[in-house]
């Protein structure tokens, strides 16, 4: 019994490992494509956002036969520099695309090794980016100007004068939109009651979800939320409070469990900036040695409404404020009360 | 803070994790450490919330996950006792494989990654129960959760029962305790082991189905930890029903405690802190109370002994001549 199942075991992994270096879908070796490796900080399905990019890379590749995209998760610690030097050592890639502070300093390490590849860092917050010739740095998403457009819109929309702001855990991304939420209150009405209260979970949806109904049993009708899979626990607890209990989703919309309560979403499409990273590294237009932000003027970031809920006088007020953001009169800071 | 928001609020979250911790009991009790609980937990939810959106019914989806989560169990059974591999490294292996199967079949099932929401019509019904819900505060804890809640509370209860009072509860007990020993007295200790092994995955594969039916959703590693906290509560209470019960609840009053000072403001760094300073002191008071009850008692009797207590001289007196006649 034991050797039978020890033989079929082998026969079993020897599958696997044929299976894991079988075909590939494009030559990848070819001259005239464009090699871009993607590296995922998190598992592929454990935020929306990452799976919304994960989506539209995977299209983008189908689509284009120039570009070649080889996406992986490098999600444990010490897997980040031997997984993204095994990508260089390949010596196939022309552009290499890490994320956030966690893939930096590995990111820094092999580049200095690879001067011929391209590294571009997503929300890396390299602030000596200048130093390193071949790594890039972008923004995804202004989350600062996100937070401040629904802060507003709570602000706008509050009939108990108390709003408030979850946030998934305690990280300078999350810290951004509430800053960005709190001077978008403060703007509108100083003398609102606004809290921000931390989750600490990124997958728990039950702590969420109670969360935000003893937030709404206080009195507080409208809630901004960016806790990645463990939103959609704030949006149930909405869609089950009675009344005028409504909720502002960040990133990504859950529309589609709200009942009606999410009003509206500052939405953050950090894979079209892929996309543009990956053109104009293509084009070899790709901007070294910066930090850019792609934001709203580069149609990364919208402010949407989900229903009839926002009257059309506030949505005018949001955006007469967008306006001004644009336009450099109002400054939103990156200052956490 | 309202105390009887946050004792209901305690008896929705302590659920799932103490219906983990009850069926984790039954392999604690015959030596086998339940470090796979996490991983049947997380089974639990993907197979409740698939089982609820296949057969259209959050009972069936229940008993869906109950039964093929069962099935898990009596695969890690088979491997633990008839192939000897060691229960830890097969438990790791049981959390690792959940835990990428669980992402891998979310696209054939259901067609999307990461998460799947059920439509509202089949979350789980809750109950008005007659004589408790007039009851004022009472009804505020007790009334309005779904059956299952119900029977986890009365659950320590017949375990307790079933452990003390039953035939199987002395095998169990005895299997455990002695394995040599049970077999030399007739008892098939090979079904008793299968059978608490399998009873694991059942009750920790409900917890799971609590968890995501309450929810209505699964969502990637929504367990975050809630097995591993339900071993706690196990290993703390030496695998007592009871005492587990208790461990449970001080965990869930942990997390409403938690939930409701971040909303009053109090920092998270400080109230993360907090369910691991409970466990310890869960951990330490009961050693320590028993260390401080047998010192107390030590220096009564050395006082009487000082004082020449006349039942202490006729116990003397007593052991005296019994050594002398001999």
């Amino acid at each position: 019994m034991k050797k039978i199942l020890s033989v079929t075991l082998c026969i079993l992994m020897l599958g696997m490992l044929a299976a894991g270096c079988g075909s590939k879908a494009k030559e990848t070796e070819q001259k005239d494509v464009f090699n871009v490796a993607f590296c995922a900080i998190y598992p592929f399905d454990q935020a929306v956002w990452l799976s919304n990019m994960v989506e539209t890379l995977t299209k983008y590749n189908e689509e284009h036969d120039d570009v070649n995209i080889k996406m992986v998760e490098v999600s444990e610690t010490s897997q980040y520099e031997p997984k993204i030097r095994a990508l260089a050592e390949q010596g196939i890639y022309d552009l290499i695309m890490t994320q956030f502070s966690g893939h930096v300093e590995a990111t820094i390490a092999v580049a200095k090794d690879y001067p011929d590849i391209q590294f571009f860092s997503y929300d890396g917050m390299i602030n000596n980016v200048a130093e390193y010739p071949n790594i890039t740095e972008g923004q995804g998403g202004d989350r600062l100007v996100n937070g401040f457009l629904s802060g507003a819109c709570a602000a706008y929309m509050t009939q108990t004068n108390k709003v408030c702001f979850i946030g998934g855990k305690e990280i300078e991304s999350i810290q951004k939109q509430a800053a960005g939420w709190q001077q978008g209150v403060k703007y509108v009405n100083p003398d609102i009651e606004d809290k921000y209260v931390i989750a600490d979970t990124f997958a728990d949806t039950t702590i969420t979800r109670e969360l935000a109904a003893n937030l709404y049993a206080q009195g507080f009708d409208v809630i901004g939320f960016s806790a990645s899979g463990a939103s959609a626990g704030v949006v149930q607890a909405a869609a089950e409070a009675e009344g005028a209990k409504y909720a502002i989703a960040f990133e990504t919309h859950f529309d589609e469990i709200s009942n009606g309560k999410e009003i509206a979403a500052a939405l953050t499409y950090a894979d079209k900036m892929m996309v543009q990273v990956i053109e104009k590294a293509k084009e070899g237009k790709l901007e070294m040695s910066v930090q850019k932000m792609y934001g709203y003027a580069e149609g990364v970031n919208d402010f949407v409404y989900c229903n009839d809920v926002v009257p059309q006088d506030v949505r005018d007020k949001v955006q007469v404020l967008l306006d001004k953001i644009l336009a450099g009169e109002i400054v939103v800071e990156f200052v956490l009360d | 803070m309202n105390i009887t928001q946050l004792l209901g609020l305690t008896v929705r979250l302590l659920v799932p994790t103490l219906l983990v911790a009850l069926g984790g009991i039954f392999s604690f009790r015959i030596k086998v450490f339940p470090l796979g609980l996490e991983g049947y937990m997380l089974a639990g939810c993907f197979l409740a919330v698939t089982g609820t959106y296949l057969f259209g019914s959050p009972y069936l989806g229940m008993a869906f996950a109950a039964i093929l989560v069962m099935l898990l169990a009596l695969i890690f059974a088979f491997f633990v006792i008839e192939l000897s591999v060691n229960p830890v490294i097969c438990a790791f292996a049981i959390n690792t494989i959940v835990a990428g199967m669980t992402r891998f079949l979310m696209i054939p099932v259901f067609g999307s990654s990461g998460r799947i929401y059920l439509d509202s019509a089949l979350a789980l019904p809750r109950f008005q129960v007659p004589i408790i819900k007039s009851i004022p505060i009472v009804a505020d804890i007790f009334n309005n959760h779904s059956a299952l809640v119900y029977v986890a509370l009365l659950l320590p209860f017949v375990i307790q029962f079933v452990y003390y009072k039953t035939n199987y509860g002395l095998s169990l007990r005895a299997t455990g305790a002695y394995e040599e020993a049970a077999v030399a007295v007739g008892i098939s200790t090979r079904k008793v082991r299968y059978i608490a092994l399998m009873t694991t995955g059942c009750l920790a594969g409900l917890g799971g189905a609590q968890l995501s039916l309450t929810a209505n959703l699964f969502n990637v590693g929504m367990t975050d930890g809630r097995g591993f906290t339900a071993l706690a509560a196990i290993v703390l209470s030496a695998g007592e029903p009871i005492r587990a019960f208790l461990g449970c609840i001080l965990f869930g009053l942990c997390d409403a405690l938690v939930l409701n000072l971040s909303s009053e403001g109090i920092p998270i760094q400080f109230l993360s802190m907090l369910p691991y300073i409970l466990a310890i002191l869960f951990a330490v008071m009961p050693p320590v109370i028993r260390k401080l009850s047998e010192r107390t008692a030590f220096s009564k009797l050395q006082l009487r002994i000082r004082q020449n207590d006349p039942e202490i001289l006729a116990s003397r007196a007593f052991h005296h001549s019994v050594n002398s006649e001999e």
